[in-house]
């Protein structure tokens, strides 16, 4: 009998240390078994539950994107028990993966559009798989302009410094980067997320906003964009909850009658308004 | 066909199927009463509606979901259960819903579920606590089971409920129900007491979500105390945690009556307070599940009710609930 | 007699406004069941009853209101868990306002047969074990007494004849052992305990991990254990946990157990003065030491 609670074994490949505070580690991940990396089929938005055995299981959205072929990628702040674990991992231990899980970011309905994406700290993640989705010079004809903001606390909290650096040389996107607070090297714009978007001031005419943050941050970022004259059908989001199972079953993960982890975590701002303010 | 099962060929019925089957009926369990595993010689309680539910044996209260060190397949005869009473066959038809036609299967829950037969024991004499007929059940209600045992004198007349049922009973070849036995089998039915409470249903699934914020939660949650008795004395409820161990990946019940149900490892907690939980409860039961599966999650057994230590009994909550919103 | 009392005085406190809110007893849905009222108007306070059924301990509400005036029932276990929480600094003696009620001894549900009369002393056939054991706080802790102070007052260390937990220690034991392989924690034991308004309990912590939640008995006895010690000299053996307790634990004999070594090695008896030093939060020179070797 298939049993959905047995994970795949993967290999801890790379581990980036994502934070000068060293609380954000990016780990990429690459099957033991060729089968699993081939029926390992993911689209950007979802996630997978993560396990070291003895330790436990957590769900972390997947940040690579699906065009980025052979390996995962999961950016992991250290906060619980199996993340602190993982913290402790070196190159070359085993992970247990199972999923993928979740629904994704509505890639179809983005296509024609101008997308954009606005994260806060750690929120980049899940945003990410998405951003270099559409970026990648297969698809990035599909899409129109794309714009990313992306705020952290200190210059210390960004995360993929590494690819920031990359994101802000190409030609066909742009990226502003800002922090709460800078410091003496710091030579970049300080301000809140919510106020550069005002900044920027993108248009809502076809338009769709992304957005993932601390909940403060994607608050004052709706405000913001609703100012701006994004309707709650073009801004998207993605939830957290606590989770177990990942498949439905726990019944811990609801919103109302929606279940994080099969009809989320991506959600429009025109779904949340319809359910209960739970999460 | 309706068949006759003697009192007197009792022993030799359940010896039967505890050749084929891992056999469980009603018995004394550390000083409560549970579905335990059937000896030749325990005393008989099949006129008892047991306090812990039928559920534990498709959903045990520890379970492996995975042995680190790839344990080998267990092989093991498939559940029966004699004497189950209808208000918890069709709960475990409800936790079917969700752990095994809700895609993806659970495969530890289906490994105990596949194959397993239920022989129901009616209920002719529910207890005050008892509202099924309001649930959608019954105390002769067959959702769930494969035979339904009723009642009469010597005996029990019996009846297949499923082709499982029918071809057991075929096996079995007891003689047919005379037409007296019938008659008064019939008659056990029709006088069983209407057990339904003046509690409206009908759409209060709808009514329930437009309700999420309405001051009457406030209220009525106000004497809970927050333990978990109402959840693990459920015969619907089946929320769970996963855990390690250094040998296994586990399961273990929970409850959304707990704090620790929803809180995120950054401190945050959605459900903050005894209300939300208290509201959680009674909306899964009457809200939630039924949007997502189109049917109660509570089959009127009134455990619930029973051993509350304050007596919030959830049909006052279902009445107040159905008049104030 | 008392219930009439006890609606008129109740009534009176809320139409005049001396409570906000005042918590008491209603008829329950079952024969031996009461159920909890908070009654915000006179026309609620009529719903009020008080019989041998009242068996929750009250007080155990009493911290979630901060800002309210509150009145409440209490008998003479809830009027020492409430000697405890006003010591302990959960409630403002200056908010509640007790009124007392002579008790009979309430039910224990687990005890209760169907049909016992509830008037001809029938019941007392289910008296709860903790009645047979009570004591009335030495405090003018009550804003009116209703009935006679008539309650008897045993010896704080009686021995509780059902367990063997003061015999050798193989034998307590497999008897704990026995005990706790019952426990399903629900923690209706401690939910339903006055005393246990911490916050956050050890066991609701997922990091670390004091407590697993695997089905097995040392995970009970570690929950139960701690909770005992949390509870030394602070347990007013209402024994509104073992009424609580869905699976009849002998909650009582490990309380007990707890209560008499208080008494014992300390002289200290729990719930009686709000004023007085706590056990574990005082020192005398002349304290027993025999546990340190």
């Amino acid at each position: 009998m298939s049993n959905p609670y047995v994970p795949k074994s993967a290999r801890i490949e790379e581990i980036i240390t994502e934070t000068a505070v060293n609380d954000v580690k990016t780990f990429r991940m690459v099957f033991t078994e060729s089968e699993d990396r081939e029926s390992f089929r993911y689209e950007p938005g979802q996630f997978a539950e993560l396990s070291l055995p003895g330790v436990g299981e957590a769900p972390i959205s997947i940040t690579s994107s699906p065009t980025q072929e052979g390996y995962l990628e999961f950016s992991i702040k250290k906060a619980g028990k199996l993340t602190t674990a993982l913290h402790h991992a070196e190159v070359g231990q085993e992970v247990g993966i199972r999923g993928p899980y979740g629904n994704v970011f509505p890639v179809d309905s983005l296509e024609g559009k101008d997308l954009q994406f606005i994260a806060g700290g750690i929120g980049l993640a899940p945003l990410r798989s998405l951003f270099n989705y559409c970026i990648d010079p297969k698809n990035r004809q599909r899409f129109g302009s794309i714009v990313m903001i992306y705020g952290a606390r200190s210059p210390g909290d960004l995360v993929f410094k590494w690819e920031l650096e990359k994101w802000a040389e190409a030609e066909d996107l742009a990226l502003y980067v800002t922090v709460d607070r800078g410091d003496e090297q710091w030579d970049g714009r300080v301000g809140f997320v919510p106020a550069i978007l005002m900044d920027v001031s993108p248009s809502p005419n076809n338009a769709v906003a992304i957005t993932c943050g601390p909940p403060i941050m994607i608050k004052f970022v709706i405000q913001s964009l609703e100012e701006l004259g994004f309707t709650p059908e073009q801004i998207v989001t993605t939830l957290e909850m606590r989770m177990k199972c990942g498949i439905g079953k726990c019944g811990r993960c609801n919103i109302g009658s929606q279940y994080v982890c099969l009809d989320g975590p991506v959600f429009t701002y025109a779904q949340l308004k319809e359910m209960p303010q739970e999460y | 066909m309706a068949r006759f099962l003697a009192r007197s060929a009792l022993d030799e019925v359940l010896a039967r199927l505890a050749r084929s089957y891992h056999l469980h009926w009603p018995g004394k369990l550390r000083g409560k009463t549970g579905y335990i595993p059937w000896q030749a010689g325990q005393e008989s309680m099949l006129d008892h509606n047991p306090d812990a539910t039928v559920k534990e044996l498709f959903l045990p209260r520890t379970e492996v979901l995975m042995e680190f060190d790839d344990g080998q397949e267990k092989t093991s005869r498939p559940l029966a259960v004699f004497g189950v009473r209808p208000c918890d066959a069709r709960a475990v038809h409800l936790l079917d819903r969700v752990f095994v036609e809700q895609p993806p299967v659970d495969g530890p829950y289906q490994e105990r579920r596949q194959g397993a037969l239920f022989i129901g024991m009616a209920c002719p004499q529910p207890q005050m606590t008892c509202f099924c007929s309001t649930v959608g059940g019954g105390p002769f209600d067959t959702v769930g089971l494969d035979v339904l045992l009723t009642p009469v004198d010597e005996g029990w007349v019996a009846e297949a409920a499923s082709t499982a049922g029918e071809e057991y009973l075929e096996q079995e070849a007891w003689p047919e129900a005379t037409k007296e036995q019938q008659a008064q089998a019939r008659a056990e039915k029709d006088q069983a007491r209407a057990v339904a409470e003046e509690v409206e249903l009908e759409g209060l699934a709808k009514k329930l979500e437009a309700s999420f914020e309405a001051p009457v939660w406030e209220r009525l949650h106000e004497k809970c105390l927050g333990c978990a008795v109402c959840t693990y004395y459920c015969p619907t409820c089946h929320c769970f945690d996963v855990t390690d161990t250094d040998k296994a990946r586990l399961r273990t019940w929970d409850s959304c009556m707990f704090p620790l149900f929803t809180l995120h490892t950054s401190g945050h907690n959605p459900r903050l307070s005894g209300k939300e939980r208290m509201r959680q409860r009674v909306m899964h039961k009457f809200c939630y599940f039924p949007l997502r599966l189109e049917d109660h999650a509570c089959v009127g057994c009134g455990r619930c009710i029973e051993l509350c230590p304050v007596n919030l009994d959830i049909r006052q909550v279902l009445a107040e609930l159905g008049g104030c919103l | 007699m008392v219930q009439e009392q006890l609606r008129k005085e109740a009534a009176r406190l809320l139409r005049e406004g001396e409570v906000d809110v005042f918590i008491g007893y209603a008829r329950g849905s079952l024969p031996a069941q009461s159920t909890v009222v908070f009654a915000r108007s006179s026309e609620d306070a009529q719903e009020l009853v008080f019989d041998p059924t009242c068996h929750p301990n009250l007080a155990v509400y009493l911290p979630r209101f901060k800002k309210e005036r509150v009145g409440v029932v209490v008998k003479a276990c809830d009027a020492r868990a409430l000697v405890e929480l006003i010591r302990e600094r959960q409630v403002d003696p200056d908010k509640v306002l007790a009124i007392g009620v002579e008790c009979p001894g309430v039910i224990d549900r687990d005890r209760w047969e169907e049909g016992m009369s509830l008037d001809d002393g029938e019941w007392k056939e289910a008296l709860a074990v903790a009645c047979e054991h009570c004591r009335l706080p030495a405090v003018d802790l009550f804003h009116c007494w209703l009935g006679e102070k008539k309650v008897a007052v045993e010896e704080a260390d009686a021995q509780v004849s059902s367990s063997p937990i003061d015999e050798d220690s193989e034998e307590r034991y497999r008897w704990f052992s026995a005990e706790m392989e019952k426990c399903i924690r629900c923690y209706a034991c401690r939910q339903a305990c006055p005393a246990c308004y911490c916050p956050e309990c050890f066991t609701d912590r997922s990091h670390p991990d004091w407590v697993s939640p695997v089905h097995e008995p040392p995970e009970a006895m570690l929950f139960h254990l701690v909770r005992t010690l949390h509870l030394a000299g602070r347990c007013t053996d209402c024994g509104a946990c073992a009424r609580a307790c869905p699976q009849n634990i002998n909650l009582l004999a490990l309380h007990r157990r707890m209560e008499a070594e208080a008494v014992r090695r300390f002289g200290y008896l729990s719930g009686q003065d709000p004023d007085a030093p706590s056990l574990l939060g005082s020192f005398s020179k002349d304290d027993s030491d025999d546990f340190i070797k």
